[in-house]
């Protein structure tokens, strides 16, 4: 039998049943829109500030992306219906072929067993053979159209896949999967150092490595969610000051501030430090309004809620509330600093005298508070942390290495280093 | 600008009803994963099977994004509840 004759693989009535579901899937996506839009409105009555807008902001990001959810689920509902329908044509008609082939191929033996001298013979077999290639030609035609089909499927989901998010940054789902669990990665390797901060020696080796780590734990607050807690962050920095003496008299137990000015030796440095970050604070209230901007126009953090939103509530890092030694340091954001050592320190106040007031200073008053916030934002919700990243960290991951194609770019990278965060 | 804190029932309310639906999230992430595969294996077609493999990936895992977005939302909700209740049990001692 020639290749063209063979029955096209695949279940047609289960690509009807898939499909199905995703058209389901989109009309669901589109009342839960609803819903949670009639709960946004419900808070929102009597609720009118800047962190109501702030809100309102993240509700209607939610909403646009629910709505491109909706939409491209619906897609898959009619581009599979089509595929099955062409699948299920291709196979009837191959399979019809098929009997019609074996017919005549049934004809063309019994005429050439035939013995005789009869000229019409000749004529029926030519008459047969080219009912054969006839048949042949035709089978071969549905398998392109066939083929032309899939390929047409594919490209149309492939275009579905990668459409732009609005409310998203303007990115793709692929792209949001690849951030988010980049995202994850960073936060899961700050949560390694910080979990098991439990005591002040172990704080303080948890913050000296916590420093090093602040590119990780820096990813993390750049994708916060809410910009009007990373204004309430950036405000913390004149805290600097006083900041730096408490978090190392508390963490290491001096009872007087003059056992912390011994053991620092570094006074000048520091004095220097909070100098800067004074006037740190100042730029940061300028960039301030362009980090607001990028993060309602790029609403790059649209993608990490769901990392954020796991780990628990940006409110909670601004307005912590901790007893005891991390009570007293929670007031600190620059102290980290002072306590990842001199060298460390020396390099931060270097960086804060010898530059520029600006980018450059924010950008080193942000290091310092982000492992100490990270850290204990991590520490707090260390358990819930651990369950969500557990259950959809291993789902994404699954999801990212199950994808080909274009996922392989991603996926191998991605599967294997989500999978690795919980090995 | 006018600024009003917001009533702590309503905000717990909007909370509360935020909160239902989006659960249903996760459950719709898994379950367009779950018809992506189907439809993959059922799809006879390695270039379609690819093709819904990514797309089921990418937008299951947009639900779970949105999922925990409309999780965060009530959260935010709750605790701008829970500091009115905290000013306003505060302002009575």
């Amino acid at each position: 039998m020639t290749e063209a004759l063979i029955r096209p693989p695949g279940d047609p009535e289960s690509l009807y049943a898939a499909a199905a579901r995703f058209g389901q899937l989109a009309g669901d996506a589109s009342r839960t829109k609803g819903g949670v839009l009639q709960g946004v409105e419900t808070a929102l009555k009597t609720w009118e500030s800047p962190r109501a807008t702030m809100f309102a902001q993240a509700a209607g990001d939610m909403s646009k992306r629910l709505d491109a959810t909706a939409t491209q689920l619906g897609i898959a509902n009619r581009v599979i219906t089509q595929y099955a329908g062409a699948l299920a044509a291709a196979q009837a008609a191959i399979d019809q072929y098929g009997r019609q082939h074996a017919a005549v191929q049934q004809e063309l033996r019994q005429s050439s067993q035939t013995p005789g001298d009869d000229p019409r013979q000749d004529t029926t077999l030519q008459h047969l053979s080219q009912r054969q290639g006839q048949i042949e030609r035709q089978a071969a035609a549905v398998q392109t159209d066939l083929r032309t089909a899939a390929a047409r499927a594919a490209a149309a989901l492939d275009a579905a896949t990668e459409v732009r998010v609005k409310g998203a940054g303007g990115m793709s789902p692929d792209a949001i999967l690849r951030y988010v669990t980049a995202a994850w990665n960073g936060i899961h390797q700050v949560y390694r150092t910080f979990k098991d901060w439990t005591d002040p020696s172990l704080g303080l080796v948890s913050l000296g490595q916590g420093f090093g780590q602040t590119g990780a734990a820096l990813d993390a607050l750049n994708s916060w969610r809410y910009a009007y807690d990373a204004e309430l962050l950036l405000r913390q920095t004149r805290n600097l000051e006083e900041a730096k003496a408490i978090a190392v008299a508390t963490v290491h137990g001096a009872d007087d501030y003059r056992a912390l000015r011994a053991w620092m030796q570094a006074q000048e440095v520091v004095s220097r430090f909070a100098d800067d970050a004074q006037r740190a604070t100042e730029a940061a209230t300028t960039a301030r309004a362009a980090f607001l901007d990028s993060v309602r126009v790029t609403s790059k953090l649209a993608k990490v809620c769901a990392v954020i939103g796991v780990v628990g509530g940006a409110y909670d890092v601004v307005n912590p509330q901790h007893d005891g030694w991390r009570g007293a340091a929670d007031r600190v954001m620059g102290g980290v600093a002072v306590l990842a050592g001199g060298a460390q320190l020396a390099a931060m106040a270097g960086l804060l005298t010898l530059g520029p007031v600006g980018a450059g200073i924010v950008a080193g008053a942000l290091i310092v508070t982000a492992a100490w916030t990270v850290g204990n934002l991590v520490w707090d919700h260390r358990e819930q942390i651990g369950h969500a990243m557990e259950t959809a960290g291993k789902w994404v991951a699954d999801q990212a290495g199950r994808a080909v194609d274009g996922a392989k770019k991603v996926g191998s990278k991605i599967a294997s280093g989500i999978k690795g965060l919980f090995g | 600008m006018s600024f009003r804190g917001g009533d702590p029932g309503a905000l717990e309310q909007g909370a509360e009803q935020i909160e239902q639906p989006g659960r249903g999230l996760e459950p719709m992430s898994k379950a367009a994963a779950s018809a992506g595969q189907k439809a993959a294996g059922a799809s006879g077609h390695p270039q379609v099977a690819g093709a819904l493999e990514r797309f089921a990936a990418a937008w299951g895992g947009e639900l779970l994004g949105d999922a925990a977005a409309s999780l965060t939302l009530a959260r935010a909700a709750r605790e701008q509840a829970r500091q009115l209740r905290t000013v306003t049990e505060g302002g009575a001692r």
